[in-house]
């Protein structure tokens, strides 16, 4: 009898149960699908916000190391002789290749950018909100976007085009002409729904603005030359009255005014441990002082060639440049002293002093805010510009306001330029940029763009149709099975 | 004595009363190892009666029988024996081990079956084989030892576990197997002591796998721990074994000296006065002889109603570098208790804490690539700046306050019902319970101006849990009727598996010692605090039918049908669900009537399979399109973070299991009475829709992240074979076995993303392997080397890379276009061996045994990817120094570079990975009983061992012995190297 009672009940349990089909939906933890993202007001400004965040990344950077400042008469790899000798030397030399980490870094990172951008473009607009918001986030997301595919175009030439948050894996590449008109597209759109810069709350500052949308606008039309636009925009962001330089060259750059007068487009950062999550910049750490102060690893390293073309006394050589032994902030450089002094081949321990930042916290955690459009640089487009449509004496107000500034009141140094004859006003503007603004990765482009390349850098290395671009990665190459067409030359 | 005597004199009496009848007595015993042993338990029956009785524990017995009479001693895993009583009063019989195994049970997934019976292909594994190596993991011991298996132990860091193939890869996930411990499914069993196994069994082929369903793809290993066998006596063991092991190989780099030359020729005049430069051996000042300690003591028996196992064991092992050590202490309780004959309900369960202290496990690989021209200390005693590698002493000093503490928990209850005749009913309810605590504390400490530096102190808690719930339920049936034998199984599983862990970091303790190691709001800037909880990759639930019909007719002709059904959330929609069927068929040739001289062929069967199995270790999230969080955006004056939120990554909703479908053959033959055994398999296995994580194109802005495809179809076809030989010659028994595996591995087809035909492996971002049709998963991929430019007319007529120069590499312009690019890349060699092996020797004379296991695998490719690695100038191999000086000097070492196109992956790089080892050599001792008896000691053995002891191989790594993957096999990125190991032992039972 109790057998019996037992088996019933075994039995019974065991396979009487009937398990609910439930048992097997498991969501993923702590994660919102895509497809359910985003789907609320906080979600849309969470989506903005995301796609400014690739900003901040240290691989955004040009690779980490400004490998275009470094490919430039400008900078040397730096650092210490034996360090980043195999993947960051090449660019001194033109000897990169294919395979090169920093040109993959580069690339993807900007990609991700691009994704962020496309998530909010395709997807806010089903987001139930206050419309007028709505369009400005979308209009950041079409400025970062531009941003992002600027980058790409002057870096690696036409690229896929991939517009869309939706997978898909058969692009090939656009061309250049294709690539540019994208992003002229998203600018001019972003330029319709964006505040100005003094529209935007205190909290906003650092978001995209009209102006901001205008200066790239203005860069964009430059790099292909189409000087009548590339003029009116730039005009349109002086004559917008957001914008004025700040007092000294030096001050530009200084915590003081972040965010300031002169800033147009700005990536900011916060200076506590925690990496990019905790709103690290990541710009600094590659290039700050190396050794001591500890500041950064020291790569990017201001050359003689550069030090030497500055005008006589000209205050910004020594607001561009650290030198070892000098003393800034109270704290006195002392570097790493592993570079030999070879004075005679082009070669001292030097510092980019623009992105200077004071202070003991670890490298890794610098504030310091990244200036990637100044008011000074837009002044000079519209000079450069106006000067190749024959309208040469606005070109030289432009170009002087630059040189008043740099001047700082000293009188017997920046003599006002007063050059007519294009050509020559040419290369004093672009002389002009070279210093204002050096180190901040405009000279290597304005070299290729200007045809110039050749003369200056073909001593380093320079090879004419095939170093105005960097090489399309073999591994996207490899994945994609060829369908990316490498750039002319590379192999 | 003297009871003895007047018993004996009382039988005497009683016989001479008793007509026809009389009593009988005697002592039934059997060889266990080399010691004859009474045997309890064995059954007597008078033949032609239905009367008769059991020996008692020292193997008497007594009973009454006619003097013509016939007796039958039978036992189970002997042979039967019919003795004619021929008027003796006193018989002694000494059971014979049933050799021939027919009668054997294997046991196979829910469930045993008779071995005569078995269709699949599975390898048993038992008692002192399990025992040969001093290692955490069980699984060691299969080394060599299992036809088709390869163990490769690749880090000889404390406490870790090999990597384990079952008849080659076919996966990318993960291709280990899975264990089932007394029924309970896990990853890893290297929380159980060897010593409490009773047996192990490899499940190979698709009729052995099938009823593990969507488990089964990579094979499956049961495990069955001990318990004290009905009517054996209580019995005490203690094991106890101490060890050194000992790091004998070095890795060849250049001296000091050597360094600098080779640097000058880099940069001419970097070093000007070389004989003042330090010599500095960084690997000696690494490694360190360092001890292995394993006991056990246990307490084993039955009674009529209750049958149990308890063990306490301690295993502790310090690492051959500074600051790693790995102790673990294991408690076993198997308990059955069945008070009814037709109800049984038992306990397995296994406690096993561990503490491990981790050390700098890349310390091997910085030291190969330490400048030799730097002291490791200045003269005050502080450390030395090491460039780009850093100071391996700093950070043992520094960097090795890093202790995981934690315990695993395995058990299961069960409760078993017969009824009616031949039906059991078996519920059980299986938990594995992980639990892991983390902390490490870095002081405050900088060695260099720009390296090695920690500017506040900081210490991390990491608590990690995994859980396991498994409920299985089945139905066996086990029957002979007539001629027929059937043995069935139906049943229904649930799994519920979850893990999380919770982190904690702070920085700025208030002091440094082990006393402040909390996190407390009073002593902390909260500021400072980062925490967060997480889940890992494992959350996910299992639903599974299953079916097994098993029938035997003659025990001449055999079928199995195998089928399950597997439900898993991992995967969505209409692949949620998959079905695993298998069958397999066997013939027991040997008893067919045709078959002449039964007394050489002892046994020969033949069987064959076809099934399918599934794999679904992947990431439970693999399937899903996840949005990343912390995406933060940094905006305002003062600048404040703003929550910041996208699409991070992506998943393939379109995932299904990875399809295994293998056949198998096999062929077993007996010779001799069994001396002479041989077991040949040959199998093709198949998977289809392999699951892949792939690298995707950079435009869809995933960074480096991966992505899960079922991406291609992989082939391991192989013949097996294991052939053992036993005899004895007087006092001398010996045997000697040999086993191994061939393994041809190719990729039928590949389709992972879009548009692609090849996957490719990468390391750092620098392309290892590619995997295309035709060739070995993983196979080598780079440029051919054809030797080194010798001047600049010879780099003028070659295709070559920008920036070449006389004593640069040649790479082979494999197309033949004119043009050196990445299309001239090309397979250059194979991670899979071709041949995998083991040599088993085994010899005893008297007390005396000594037992020999070689191992060794043949015609695999290493690549010594450590040597490529070259952002920077490191140390050299030194081969380096024999560089090409200038025309004519070396065709096979290029200049000296610290980057550039020579590290490019290339044949340079690619060495023969075959190698033999000497992986166990016991001496042992076995001391005569009748010195122990007065002792009270049973048995007694001490032995000296050896493990792995020497190597025979070209490779000039520290082991031939990589870490394998799938698409990044073989790749050599500087190892913490296993050991040799030195032992002395001691078992005795009481």
């Amino acid at each position: 009898m109790l057998k019996n009672k037992i088996l019933t009940v075994i039995i019974a349990s065991t396979f009487l149960f009937s398990c609910k089909e439930e048992f097997l939906e498991k969501s993923p933890q702590d994660k919102v699908t895509q497809e359910n993202f985003p789907s609320n007001p906080a979600d849309a400004l969470a989506a903005t916000n995301a796609a400014y965040e690739v900003l901040r990344h240290g691989t955004y950077h040009r690779g980490f190391y400004p490998i275009d400042d470094i490919m430039s008469d400008d900078a040397l790899k730096g650092s210490s002789p034996g360090d980043l000798v195999a993947d960051l030397q090449p660019f001194d030399v033109f000897d990169h290749n294919v395979t090169n980490p920093f040109v993959l870094n580069w690339w993807r990172t900007l990609y991700t950018g691009v994704r962020r951008t496309n998530v909010v473009i395709d997807r806010v607009p089903a987001v139930e909100m206050d419309e007028e918001l709505k369009n400005r986030y979308i209009g950041e997301a079409r400025f970062l976007r531009a941003l992002y595919y600027s980058d790409l175009a002057r870096g690696y030439g036409g690229v896929p085009l991939v517009k869309e948050s939706e997978i898909r894996t058969d692009f090939t590449r656009a061309s250049l002409t294709q690539t540019y008109d994208f992003i002229e597209a998203d600018l001019r759109q972003a330029i319709e729904v964006l505040p100005e810069k003094s529209d935007y709350a205190t909290d906003d500052l650092g978001r995209a603005t009209k102006g901001a949308a205008k200066a790239l606008l203005a860069r964009v039309y430059l790099y292909q030359q189409a000087y009548d636009s590339a003029a009116l925009f730039a005009e349109e962001v002086i004559n917008s009255q957001q914008y004025e330089l700040e007092a000294t060259f030096e001050s530009a750059f200084r915590e003081e005014t972040e965010f300031g007068l002169e800033s147009v487009f700005e990536v900011g950062g916060i200076g506590v441990q925690g990496g990019i999550a905790a709103g690290n910049n990541e710009y600094t750490s590659g290039q700050g002082v190396r050794g001591t102060p500890n500041r950064g690893i020291g790569a990017n390293r201001p050359s003689m060639d550069l030090i030497e073309s500055f005008e006589e006394d000209d205050p910004r050589m020594q607001a561009t440049v650290i030198f070892v032994g000098e003393v800034l902030d109270g704290i006195e450089i002392i570097g790493d002293s592993q570079t030999p002094d070879t004075t005679a081949n082009g070669q001292v321990e030097t510092y980019n002093q623009k992105i200077w930042v004071p202070g003991t916290t670890p490298f890794s955690n610098t504030a310091h805010n990244r200036r990637l459009i100044r008011y000074a640089e837009v002044l000079l487009i519209a000079a450069e510009a106006l000067n190749r449509n024959s309208q040469t004496p606005q070109a030289l107000i432009y170009l002087n306001e630059v040189r008043e500034r740099a001047r700082e009141g000293d009188t017997s140094i920046l003599p006002d330029i007063t050059e007519t004859n294009p050509d020559l006003l040419e290369d004093l503007i672009l002389g002009e940029r070279r210093h204002e603004l050096a180190m901040e990765g405009h000279r290597f482009w304005d070299l290729v763009r200007t045809d110039r390349a050749d003369e200056v850098l073909g001593p380093h290395g320079f090879q004419t149709n095939k170093h105005e671009l960097l090489p399309i990665p073999q591994s996207e190459r490899d994945i994609t099975n060829g369908l990316l067409e490498q750039n002319p030359n590379w192999n | 004595m003297k009871q003895l005597i007047l018993l004996f004199a009382s039988t005497l009496l009683l016989v001479s009363f008793s007509y026809g009848q009389q009593s009988i007595s005697g002592t039934v015993t059997a060889t266990e190892g080399n010691q004859t042993m009474p045997l309890p338990g064995v059954s007597i029956q008078i033949v032609g009666t239905s009367e008769g009785t059991v020996t008692n524990l020292d193997g008497q017995y007594t009973l009454e029988a006619a003097e013509n009479a016939q007796l039958r001693f039978s036992f189970i895993g002997y042979k039967t024996q019919i003795i004619e009583v021929n008027g003796r009063t006193e018989i002694n019989i000494q059971m014979i081990e049933d050799i021939e195994s027919l009668s054997e049970v294997v046991v196979v997934g829910y469930g045993t079956i008779r071995k005569s019976d078995l269709t699949g292909s599975v390898s048993s594994i038992k008692g002192d084989e399990l025992r040969t190596m001093p290692t955490v993991n069980p699984v060691d011991a299969l080394q060599g030892k299992v036809a088709g298996v390869q163990i490769t132990n690749s880090s000889g860091a404390p406490g870790s576990s090999p990597t384990v193939r079952i008849r080659g890869v076919g996966t990318s996930g993960d291709p280990s197997p899975i264990y089932v411990v007394d029924g309970v499914i896990l990853n890893d069993i290297s929380f159980l002591n060897s010593r409490d196994i009773e047996s192990m069994e490899i499940l190979k082929d698709a009729s052995a796998l099938a009823i593990y369903g969507n488990r089964g793809a990579n094979g499956v290993i049961i495990v069955t721990t001990k318990l004290g066998k009905k009517g054996e006596a209580a019995s005490i063991s203690v094991n106890s074994e101490y060890g050194i092991q000992v790091q004998q190989n070095r890795i060849d780099v250049l001296n000091g000296r050597q360094f600098a030359e080779v640097v000058n020729a880099i940069s001419p005049g970097t070093y000007n006065n070389l004989d003042v430069l330090p010599d500095t051996d960084w690997q000696e000042l690494i490694f360190e002889v360092a001890p292995v300690q394993n006991h056990q003591l246990s307490i084993s028996g039955a009674s009529e109603t209750n049958q149990y196992f308890f063990s306490v064991g301690y295993f502790d092992q310090s690492g051959t570098i500074p600051e790693s050590r790995y102790q673990r202490i294991s408690l076993k309780l198997n308990d059955k208790y069945s008070p009814k004959s037709y109800l049984s309900l038992g306990t397995n369960l296994t406690v096993a804490p561990f503490q491990r202290n981790n050390s700098i496990n890349n310390a091997p690989f910085n030291a190969y690539r330490a400048w030799p021209i730097i002291e490791p200390r200045n003269e005050s005693g502080g450390f030395n700046e090491v460039p780009n590698v850093g100071n391996i002493l700093a950070d043992f000093h520094y960097n090795t306050d890093n202790v995981t503490k934690g315990v695993t928990t395995v058990g299961q209850v069960y409760g078993e019902v017969n009824f009616l005749d031949g039906f059991q009913l078996k519920s059980s309810l299986g938990v594995e319970l992980f639990l892991e605590e983390n902390e490490s504390f870095v002081p405050v400490y900088a060695v260099g101006q720009s390296q090695q530096q920690n500017p506040e102190s900081r210490f991390s808690k990491n608590n990690f849990r995994r859980a396991s719930v498994i409920w299985e339920n089945t139905l066996n049936y086990d029957k002979k009727i007539g001629e027929s034998q059937i043995n069935a199984v139906v049943g229904y599983t649930v799994q519920e598996v979850s893990n999380e862990s919770f982190n904690i970091t702070a920085r700025n303790l208030i002091r440094d010692g082990k006393d402040f190691r909390y996190i407390n709001p009073g002593n902390i800037d909260p500021a400072t605090v980062e925490n967060g909880i997480r889940d890992i990759n494992d959350f996910y639930n299992q639903i599974s039918y299953l079916a097994r019909f098993n029938y035997s007719y003659k025990s001449k002709y055999i079928a199995t049908l195998t089928y399950r059904r597997d439900g898993s959330s991992k995967f969505l929609g209409d692949n949620r669900y998959g079905d695993f069927p298998a069958v397999g068929l066997g013939w027991n040739i040997i008893n067919e009537d045709f078959i002449a001289f039964p007394e050489v062929m002892t046994n020969i069967k033949l069987r064959g399979s076809w099934g399918q199995v599934g794999n679904d270790k992947i990431d439970y999230l693999a399937a899903y399109n996840v949005v990343g969080n912390n995406l933060n955006g940094v905006f305002g004056s003062p600048e404040q973070l703003y929550f910041g939120q996208s699409d991070a990554g992506f998943g393939n909703p379109n995932l299904r299991w990875e399809i295994v479908e293998q056949y198998n053959v096999g062929l077993e033959l007996g010779f001799y009475q069994e001396r002479l055994t041989a077991e040949l398999d040959y199998y093709n296995r198949d998977t289809d829709g392999v699951l892949i994580d792939l690298a995707v194109p950079g435009y869809l802005g995933n960074g480096t992240g991966l992505v899960f495809y079922n991406a291609g179809k992989v082939r391991n076809r192989g013949f097996e074979f294991n052939i053992n030989w036993q005899d004895e010659i007087g006092d001398f028994t010996y045997n000697i076995g040999i086993n191994g595996a061939t393994l041809k591995n190719e990729v039928l087809e590949v389709s992972g993303v879009e548009g692609s035909d090849e996957l490719l492996g990468s390391v750092n971002n620098n392309v290892v392997s590619r995997t295309v049709a035709g060739l070995a998963i993983g196979s080598f991929y780079g440029y051919k080397v054809e030797g080194v430019f010798q001047n600049a007319d010879q780099i003028a007529n070659t295709p070559t890379f920008a920036g070449t120069q006389p004593g640069d590499l040649i790479f082979a312009d494999v197309n033949d276009d004119g043009v050196l690019n990445g299309d001239d890349r090309t397979f250059i060699g194979s991670p899979i061996p071709d041949f995998n092996y083991g040599i088993s020797l085994g010899g005893t004379y008297k007390n005396i045994g000594l037992n020999i296991l070689l191992q060794g695998q043949e015609g695999n490719e290493i690549l010594n990817y450590k040597e490529t690695v070259r952002p920077d100038r490191y140390n050299f191999e030194a081969h380096v120094y024999d560089y090409w000086r200038g025309e004519g000097t070396s065709n096979t070492e290029p200049r000296p570079t610290d980057g550039g196109n020579n590290y490019r992956i290339s044949s340079h790089y690619i060495q023969d990975g075959s190698f033999l080892r000497l992986r166990t050599v016991t001496l042992s001792y076995n001391f005569p009983q009748t010195l122990m008896e007065n002792m009270g000691i049973n048995t007694a053995r001490v032995y000296l061992r050896g493990n792995n002891v020497f190597t025979l191989t070209d490779f000039t790594g520290y082991s031939p012995e990589v870490p394998g993957g799938t698409l990044i096999n073989g790749v050599d990125q500087g190892t913490y190297p296993v050991s040799s190991v030195y032992s002395v032992g001691v078992n005795l039972t009481f």
